[in-house]
Order: C-alpha cells, then structure tokens, then sequence
C-alpha cells in the first residue's frame, strides 16, 4: 500500500512533465509555422519596408517564443526526438501557404518538399549527435 | 529559380545553422561552465549578427517568391549540421544521414525547378 502511494504519485508526475514537454513542442511547431507565414504576409504587403508592417513584428515575436519554447522543452526532451518531432514544420509550412495564402503547388513541387520532409525525419537522429558534439 | 536566388536560400541556411551554434555556446558560457565573459559576449553578438543578417535576407526573398517554395530550403539545416560537424570534427555521417542528405537534395532540386 505504502510503496504503490509513493510511487503513482511520482509516476504521474513524471509523465505530466514529459506531456508538457511535448505540449511545448507542439508550441514551437505552431508558431515556427505561423511566425514564417506572418513574415510572408509582411514582406508581401511591404516588399521595400516589411518593418513596417504589423504581420511581420508579430512574425518575429512568434519566432522569439518558438526559441523560448524549444529550449524549454530540450530540458525533458532529446534532442533527437525533439528534431525528429520538428521535421512536421516542413509540411505545415507549405500546406498553411496553400490554405491560407492560396499559394498553388505544383504536382513536382509537392513530391520535392515530401522528398525533404523524409529526408529530414531520417537525418534527425544523426544530425542531433552533429550539433551536440559541435 | 535563378542561380543567384539558389545561392542566397543556401547561403540563408549556412546562417541559420552558424548562428544557432554560436547562440548555444553563449548560452553555455552563461551557465557558467568555465568560459571567459569576452568570449560568450563575442559569441552572443556574432550569433545575433548573423540572425540579423539572415532575417534581412529571407524577408527579401520572401518578398519575391513563394513561401511553400522557400520554406522547403529549411531542409539543408541538418545536412549542414552534419556536414560541419564532419569537416571540423571528423565524425562519420551513418548510413541514415546519408539517406536524408540525398533525399533532401532531390527534393530541393524538383522544388528549385517547380
């Protein structure tokens, strides 16, 4: 009885801690996404002063907190995994630009940035190690 | 896409991948693991330069090209992480990099012609 009391309270907590983890993950995720689709709006409206305009301050506020974020989450995360979780971005990117910017991607172009995303997704674990040991 | 455009997404990443390095070793030497406040000042101003540089340069082309176009370039961080870390450091690059690596560049080839 004394043991199973001690030791469900520490297991859940462990896991919330890994699921906050994640949850920030899936935050910079969100906001790389939205912070890259923000500064497009900007440097479209304003392609000679995008400083001038809303989208593009607030495209650089999401990237500010994407960093905050990231390095959050690296504390209970590896960083293979958290790489690896990341590639994601790669297709976000591209389907929020056809969703929302109405952007049009061509059949060869969709296979490429797919061919990319893999890429990505397999080289997570190995380019970790490359930026751990750098 | 121009070969000049081709240069500067590459060159873009190159920046991206040297300043988050210069970045986390700032951040290091703020941790206090035994480096000088010169050195993690150099660092952090270097690896703040370079973001700014980067920043001014995507902003541009994001002001000529698409964004699902672009975006796809984000994919050479990992081959120039381990690339470097090959270069400066020796390390082997597995089997599974080298995997990612051409798919990679397939995939920037057909989106750089798409």
């Amino acid at each position: 009885m004394l043991t199973s009391d001690q030791t469900l309270p520490g297991l859940s907590l462990k896991l919330s801690a890994s699921t906050k983890a994640y949850l920030k993950l899936g935050a910079c995720a969100g906001l790389l996404a939205a912070g890259e689709l923000l500064l497009k709006i900007g440097a479209t409206a304003q392609p000679d002063s995008p400083m001038t305009h809303w989208a593009t301050w607030i495209g650089i506020a999401f990237y500010v907190l994407n960093f905050v974020a990231w390095l959050e989450a690296l504390k209970t995360i590896p960083v293979g995994i958290a790489f690896a979780v990341q590639s994601i971005v790669q297709l976000m990117v591209p389907i929020s630009a056809w969703l929302f910017l109405h952007e049009q991607i061509s059949s060869g172009r969709a296979l490429g940035i797919l061919s990319v995303f893999v890429g990505v997704f397999l080289a997570a674990a190995p380019s970790a190690v490359a930026d751990e040991r750098l | 896409m121009t070969a000049f455009t081709l240069f500067l997404c590459l060159f873009c990443q190159v920046l991206v991948v040297a300043g988050n390095l210069l970045l986390k070793h700032a951040m290091a030497g703020m941790d206090g693991q035994g480096r000088s406040r010169v050195h993690t000042g150099l660092w952090l101003f270097a690896g703040i330069a370079l973001f700014s540089l980067w920043f001014f340069l995507w902003l541009d082309l994001l002001s000529k090209y698409e964004l699902s176009q672009l975006y796809a370039f984000e994919g050479l961080a990992p081959v120039f992480l381990m690339a470097s870390a090959w270069l400066i450091l020796g390390e082997k690059v597995p089997l599974r990099g080298w995997i990612g690596v051409s798919l990679i560049g397939a995939g920037l080839m057909l989106v750089a012609g798409a």
